[in-house]
């Protein structure tokens, strides 16, 4: 079975996610592409948060740590896209 | 004895910068093998290829006698490995404590409060990584892996940039490990310091590695102490 990181390291990567999904799509409103839904928009969001919230989890060390527990980096990459996945489905349902 | 860790035939270059070329490195368990080298002749590099932090371009990683092709780090501390990089372990905004937590939480018999002792920093429990000195954050993350007990202790560079006090405590402790039936594998520049904890030596030298056997014996190879000590 897959390691997973404890709740002190979760809850840093699933914040982390969480804020770059929320500056993604303020820049998009900022730059003017209005709360653009389009499923292909959506997934761009999506793996565009995951990728700077895995590239700042890297950075900040997170993953040579996990690492040295067992936990693999496709655990954190996973974990780093939920949230933004999981708000972009409900932006989808409950959208304009 | 045979080895624990065996990385062999490794090369690597990094675009046209050819960094490694059939390198190699192996420790048995209970000794502490020094890998030493001045700055970029690869050292960091294959201690990152064989912890699993870095891909080699040709070569095998040998773990317990497993041969892995692609290993990963995640993949090797599950087989009991432990890897201290040059540059920080530890999440710049987490607290020593939670760190000790989270390695309690995936190794239930890790031995905390021992660990944190023996390093002096049961007194920096409650503080946060980045508000730690050097010497302080190396013997943390010391005691981190000494807590999560490996069988098999990879630590490039853990006497850079601190005290000889922490020096000190840091070799004796990796001594400790050895002797307790570790394999440590440690690499560095201070070849004096490290020749004191060493059972055997390897020098890493134009991207290749030379077995130059006990400290003894590497203090009597001609070619090592002409070009590593410069006389």
């Amino acid at each position: 079975m897959m390691r997973l990181p404890g709740w002190t390291f979760t809850r840093l990567i699933i914040g982390r996610s969480l804020i770059v999904w929320f500056g993604v799509r303020l820049s998009m409103l900022g730059l003017g592409s209005g709360l653009d839904l389009d499923y292909r928009v959506s997934l761009l969001v999506v793996l565009v948060a995951m990728g700077l919230a895995t590239f700042e989890g890297r950075r900040l060390n997170e993953h040579l740590f996990l690492g040295n527990l067992g936990v693999p980096i496709s655990a954190l990459i996973v974990m780093a896209a939920i949230p933004p996945l999981i708000l972009e489905v409900v932006l989808g349902l409950v959208g304009p | 004895m045979k080895p624990i860790l065996a990385a062999e035939s490794i090369f690597k270059s990094f675009g046209r910068k050819q960094v490694l070329s059939s390198a190699g490195l192996w420790v048995v368990p209970g000794s502490v093998t020094v890998l030493v080298g001045r700055n970029g002749s690869g050292k960091s590099t294959l201690m990152r290829i064989a912890a699993g932090w870095l891909k080699p371009d040709s070569g095998t990683v040998i773990y317990n006698g497993r041969h892995l092709v692609r290993p990963s780090l995640a993949s090797l501390s599950r087989l009991g490995l432990f890897f201290l990089p040059d540059r920080d372990l530890l999440s710049p905004s987490i607290r020593v404590g939670e760190h000790l937590g989270e390695v309690r939480r995936h190794n239930p018999e890790a031995e905390i409060e021992e660990a944190a002792s023996l390093l002096e920093v049961d007194g920096l429990l409650e503080q946060k990584s980045k508000t730690l000195s050097s010497g302080e954050r190396r013997r943390t993350e010391l005691a981190v892996a000494l807590a999560r007990r490996p069988d098999c202790f990879v630590a490039d560079e853990p006497f850079r940039e601190i005290v000889p006090k922490d020096v000190a405590l840091l070799a004796r402790v990796l001594r400790r490990m050895a002797d307790d039936g570790c394999a440590v594998v440690v690499s560095g520049q201070e070849a004096r310091v490290l020749f004191e904890v060493a059972d055997d030596v390897i020098w890493n030298t134009a991207g290749t590695t030379h077995h130059l056997g006990t400290p003894e014996e590497a203090m009597g190879h001609e070619q090592f102490h002409r070009e590593y000590f410069g006389r």
